[in-house]
């Protein structure tokens, strides 16, 4: 099906695209690569009679690996691609590359995959679709399809990015109208956790860049899906740790895919800083996990399955880099001082990259 | 020894693609040009009290609007089950199905407009279940099925004494087989621009793979004469089967330029080609085999019920297909089938790539496994010993020519070092086989009595040299251009360069049956040979009046005719031409193909008769991850004979994307349904693989010369699919010790069986032959 029609707006500044989201309320949409807000547009998933192109946005292309600075408009093969990232932050650079498919890849965004719609089996569908079908509880209609009863959306939060973020200790920059503002990311997702709202941001604010405090953590990214591509995720996980003299001084797992909110298990890890990670506790915090996964049947898997398999990916990843910090950690540095979950005074205002735009 | 037949020649129309140069139907613009949408019924089995047209005329940019009533003319690809229609007449079958159609100016303005279109149904009983239809039911789902029930075909067929060879078995072994639908998910989506013109006649561009069958249900539903219709065949972006029918969406197009006056393109959104379907039939199968103390096969004992959908399409012939393609590769001296075919309120089921034969080979392939476990025999050694002996009759007289199965299974079983590895690996690994036959065409057409050529090709000559070949059989993307290519410019001593195949145009090319069941190569293939060979004779009979020397002395090779006799001449090409149009202008040849009588005079006896069968085995490497339950097909060793290739580039291609196609079928393609509702219309969602789940496959093109094939050539379309769904299954086998006889084989799926098998003793390899 063929959208109807829309109109575009370019700003160059993100003062431009403030102004633009002001004088068109509750009509617009920003548009960074497209590749999932458009094919939802075609489907008749929201209208959005003005489309706010963030492409042109200068301060929105940050690209500071180095420092951790990482704007917003940043393509995903950048991410993936980048030496200085992966090496720095392994979980973020396997997170871009398990995005969709290379081409997609070319065009959709750091920003856009962050803030990515939640998705269910019975509201990807066409317009033809979802009306012979009553509609459903995220969008024009009153009942949840997947728990009739359900008094919540049970929408899947599938961004890869965000797990991996999530568990680097990123926190976001983000512009609205009056002010700006830092936040941990953890914040943008309610803790309501209802598909209907997959992250909470003023009608006008634009999320900038994101910083990452921490540069020699250890850290991973693994995703569950059907296909080896282009399929969002069925179930993810990223695990970041770091260890002094065998003892972890850093320590989060965060998950994608399996319910309505990307989820950060500090409950489950925060016990185990100060201490080594042996066989036996691998074991105890991957069984653990399943506690926070409790998927119902609005993907293409099995719901069961799919709890098991982020059990089984977070164990993995344990196992990997809890040998790789044990054996590596002797003598070196801690994570930086500043309080985790604040960016470096550099990082909140991004340095321009010269050339960075040309690619 | 031939030059271009054989050869790795690239494909023809290769460039224009990669460039995107290559009109497909949608690309198409004519002056004036309207856009036409299909409003479609949101009800899947309703009848259709009234429909409000109002909303929808008062749209801008509207030029006309038509509902089924005005066009009730049935249509169908069988002649003998046409039970469509272009838009619902009193009743509709599937939810999806055409309601009414809108031409606006815009394709926007149409799909607003068909969105407009408000109608009143009174719903009736939905049938889903195959189970179900098959018994009495409230409200049939079309008029004229059987004792209340939606059955749409039944066949009952059996041959030999199948009681007694049960009776009499050693070893007996059943499977029961589940299997989802399938679609094609051919990239491009159908699409069709139809333009009456002022003179009365109908020029229809569509995307399809059968221009004739297309040609011949225009003229019934329109009542018009064939030669005021023309329909041209532009670039297709595959068929897969899926644009083998005459379609509804072939027929609005045209009926809204009748209306308007204007020409109309109708494309087809992603959701609608899932829901317009004919791919594979769901499929319940229950498959027996009797065999002796030593493993020979004695009886074939089948029954399938299949899901048809909303309508019947080649439905009756995959009935007979689903039964009668169990009789090869092997020889079965009993066979049994019942064979039925259910109307439900989903999307029409049709013919699919290996038509009618990938389920019933999964069953039959993993049987075979089973038996040569039972026995302790080794599964290649098992079929090895039953294949059918080339140049025999099977028992339901099915005339089989060459077959090289043997020289396939040997090739592959050396080349993937079956016996260092079957039994021999890991838990976890394994390795398995599957063969399988297919048909290089159908013997008997659809509709011609009395018996014309089942393909003519023709061919001119003019003074530039260049060969213009004119055929209407259909390059869908799979080469036969390039093939009728090679065969003219063998013949006739040319760089394939000099020989250009022009598009499909009813107005000039000459009837072809058009491009499925594996046809084209083996029938037009045979028909271009014999078009150039009587060019040829022209122009040796030229050479001879320019040389002296006899016409029959003269060869055709590297564009000239060469004669060795009296001290040996070549004549240039060109001047062969020259003289042999001197007096008569350009040259004109044509060749037919037409298929030998063959097959028995039962009921049904022409099912699956073939002037020659492909041949296939292979061995499939795999690794299952015990923790996730993801299967990953390693490698696959195909062994394939196609006879002799007239170009082994595209045998491959064919291999390689059969093997794609399959493999999705078995690890997770699935037309997902909630009673009768398609669940995953989209192609993120329907899950047909991509490149990364790709194994390394190796094609060994063993097969020896066909006696009746151009140059020796048989099929190779579809009989490359059915046997990797079963050699995979048998190495997941070999791998963890479990048999999958439902698919897909998704990982969800495969993990649950591997924690329930942990549950129940525990996982582990299954046992050697000869129970070392």
């Amino acid at each position: 099906m063929i959208a109807e029609s829309f109109e575009l707006h370019e700003p160059t500044s993100l003062q431009e695209a403030l102004h633009l989201a002001h004088d068109f309320p509750g009509k617009f949409r920003y548009l960074a690569g497209g590749t999932d807000i458009l094919p939802g547009l075609f489907r008749g998933l929201g209208s959005a009679p003005h489309l706010i192109s963030l492409e042109g946005v200068p301060e929105l292309r940050a690209f500071d690996p180095e420092h951790g600075v990482v704007g917003a408009s940043t393509w995903l093969s950048t991410l993936e691609r980048d030496p200085i990232l992966a090496a720095r932050f392994p979980a973020l650079a396997q997170a871009a590359h398990n995005v969709a498919s290379p081409s997609i890849r070319n065009s959709a965004t750091l920003g856009g995959n962050l803030l990515l719609d939640t998705r269910c089996i019975f509201y990807n569908q066409s317009q033809f679709w979802r009306e012979s079908n009553g509609y459903c509880l995220k969008f024009q209609g009153t009942e949840c399809q997947v728990v009739p009863k359900g008094a919540k959306c049970y929408a899947v939060y599938s961004g890869d990015l965000a797990p991996a973020l999530l568990a680097l200790g990123a926190v976001v920059e983000i512009a609205g109208p009056r002010r700006r503002r830092q936040v941990p990311l953890g914040t943008l997702f309610p803790a309501s956790g209802d598909g209907r709202e997959p992250y909470r941001l003023g009608p006008e604010e634009i999320l900038v860049s994101i910083g990452l405090p921490h540069s020699n953590l250890g850290s991973a990214y693994a995703k569950l899906r059907a296909r080896g591509m282009p399929d969002f995720p069925e179930a993810a996980a990223s695990v970041a740790l770091h260890a002094t003299d065998q003892r972890l001084d850093y320590f989060r797992i965060a998950l994608s895919g399996v319910g309505s909110r990307p989820v950060v298990l500090d409950e489950l890890t925060e016990p185990y800083l100060g201490h080594p990670l042996p066989e036996a506790d691998i074991s105890k915090i991957s069984q653990e996990v399943r506690r926070w996964v409790h998927p119902v049947a609005n993907t293409h898997l099995l719901s069961d399955y799919r709890q098991h398999a982020t059990s089984h990916l977070v164990r993995t990843q344990l196992e990997r880099l809890w040998n790789a910090a044990k054996e590596s950690t002797s003598g070196s540095p801690s994570p930086p001082s500043s309080s985790p979950g604040a960016p470096s005074k550099k990082s909140s205002r991004p340095p321009r990259i010269s050339g960075f735009g040309k690619r | 020894m031939t030059k271009v037949v054989g050869a790795r020649v690239p494909l023809v129309d290769g460039p224009a693609k990669a460039t995107g140069k290559a009109l497909y139907a949608a690309d198409l613009v004519r002056p004036g040009m309207l856009h036409g949408a299909i409003a479609r019924s949101g009800e899947s089995h309703a009848r259709i009290l009234s429909i409000d047209l109002w909303d929808a005329m008062k749209e801008p940019g509207v030029a006309g609007i038509i509902t089924g009533s005005l066009y009730p003319r049935r249509f169908g690809v069988l002649p003998i089950t046409r039970d469509e229609t272009m838009l619902a007449v009193d009743k509709v079958r599937y939810r999806g199905e055409g309601i009414a159609a809108v031409a606006a100016t815009s394709r926007v303005a149409a799909e607003r407009a068909a969105r407009r279109v408000k109608v009143e149904y009174e719903r009736l009983p939905e049938y889903a279940d195959p189970e179900e239809s098959a018994g009495p039911v409230a409200e049939p789902i079309h008029a004229g099925t059987e004792g209340s029930t939606n059955l749409q075909k039944e066949v009952r067929q059996e041959f030999g004494n199948v009681e007694e060879e049960f009776r009499r078995a050693a070893h007996i072994v059943s499977v029961r087989g589940k299997f989802p639908g399938v679609t094609h998910a051919a990239l491009e989506p159908h699409a069709t621009l139809a333009e009456w013109g002022a003179n009365g006649r109908l020029t229809v561009w569509s995307s399809t793979q059968v221009p004739h069958y297309l040609h011949r249900a225009l003229a019934e539903v329109f009542d018009l004469p064939a030669h005021q219709i023309r329909v041209v065949k532009p670039t297709v972006g595959g068929g897969f089967g899926g644009k083998g029918d005459p379609m509804p969406h072939e027929m609005v197009a045209a009926a809204l330029s009748r209306e308007t006056g204007h020409p109309v393109q109708i494309v087809l959104s992603r959701e609608e080609v899932f829901l317009l379907n004919h791919g594979r039939h769901p499929t319940r199968n229950t498959l027996r085999i009797a065999a002796d103390a030593e493993g020979h096969l004695r009886a074939i004992d089948l029954d399938a019920l299949i899901d048809g959908g909303a309508a019947s399409s080649f439905g009756t012939v995959t009935t007979y297909y689903n039964g009668v393609l169990s009789v090869g590769p092997y020889d079965v001296p009993a066979f049994r089938y019942r064979g039925r075919r259910v109307y439900t309120n989903r999307p029409t089921s049709g013919a699919m790539r290996a038509h009618g034969s990938v389920n019933t080979r999964y069953s039959m392939e993993v049987a075979l496994d089973m038996l040569a476990e039972e026995i302790g025999v080794d599964p290649t050694e098992l079929r090895l010993r039953n294949f059918q002996a080339p140049f025999s009759t099977t028992v339901n007289q099915f005339r089989i020519t060459s077959n090289s199965a043997v020289r396939c299974l040997e090739a592959a079983r050396d080349r993937s070092g079956w016996r260092s590895k079957f039994r021999k690996m890991p838990l976890g690994r394994g390795i398995g086989v599957g063969c399988g036959f297919f048909i290089s065409g159908s013997n008997s057409p659809i509709h011609f009595t009395p018996r014309f050529p089942q393909s003519t090709v023709h061919l001119k000559l003019d003074m530039d040299g260049g060969v213009t070949v004119h055929s209407g059989a259909s390059d869908i993307g799979q080469g036969s251009d390039t093939v009728l290519t090679q065969i003219v410019a063998e013949v006739l001593g040319l760089e394939p360069g000099q020989v250009h195949v022009a598009a499909t145009d009813t107005d000039t090319a000459p009837v072809d049956l058009g491009s499925y069941s594996s046809r084209v190569t083996f029938m037009m293939g045979n028909a271009g040979r014999k078009a150039a060979e009587a060019m040829l004779e022209t122009l040796r009979t030229a050479a001879g009046e320019i040389s002296g020397r006899s016409p029959d002395s003269f060869r055709a090779v590297d564009g000239v005719l060469a004669s060795d006799e009296g001290g040996g001449v070549k004549v240039p090409f060109l001047d062969a031409v020259h003289r042999a149009m001197e007096h008569r202008g350009a040259l004109q040849s044509s060749g037919s193909y037409e298929s030998p009588k063959i097959g028995g005079s039962f009921k049904g006896a022409k099912a699956g008769t073939s002037p020659a069968y492909s041949y296939a085995a292979y061995i499939a490497e795999v690794s299952v991850d015990l923790d996730l339950g993801a299967i990953h097909v390693e490698k696959v060793w195909a062994g394939f004979d196609c006879g002799r290739p007239i170009n082994p580039l595209l045998v491959e291609g064919q291999i390689e994307g059969s093997i794609h196609m399959g493999l999705g079928q078995l690890l997770g393609e699935e037309m997902r349904y909630r009673g009768t509702r398609v669940m995953n219309s989209s192609l993120l969602d329907y899950g047909t693989l991509s490149a990364v789940d790709m194994p390394e496959v190796e094609c060994l093109l063993v097969g020896e010369a066909d006696p009746e094939g151009p140059f020796g050539a048989k099929e190779a379309g579809e009989g490359p699919l059915p046997p990797v769904l079963p050699a995979v299954a048998n190495a997941v086998y070999d791998a963890v010790g479990i048999r999958f006889t439902e698919l897909p084989l998704s990982p969800d799926r495969v993990w649950r069986a591997l924690r329930e098998r942990e549950r129940k003793g525990g996982l582990q390899k299954p046992p050697s032959p000869g129970g070392s």
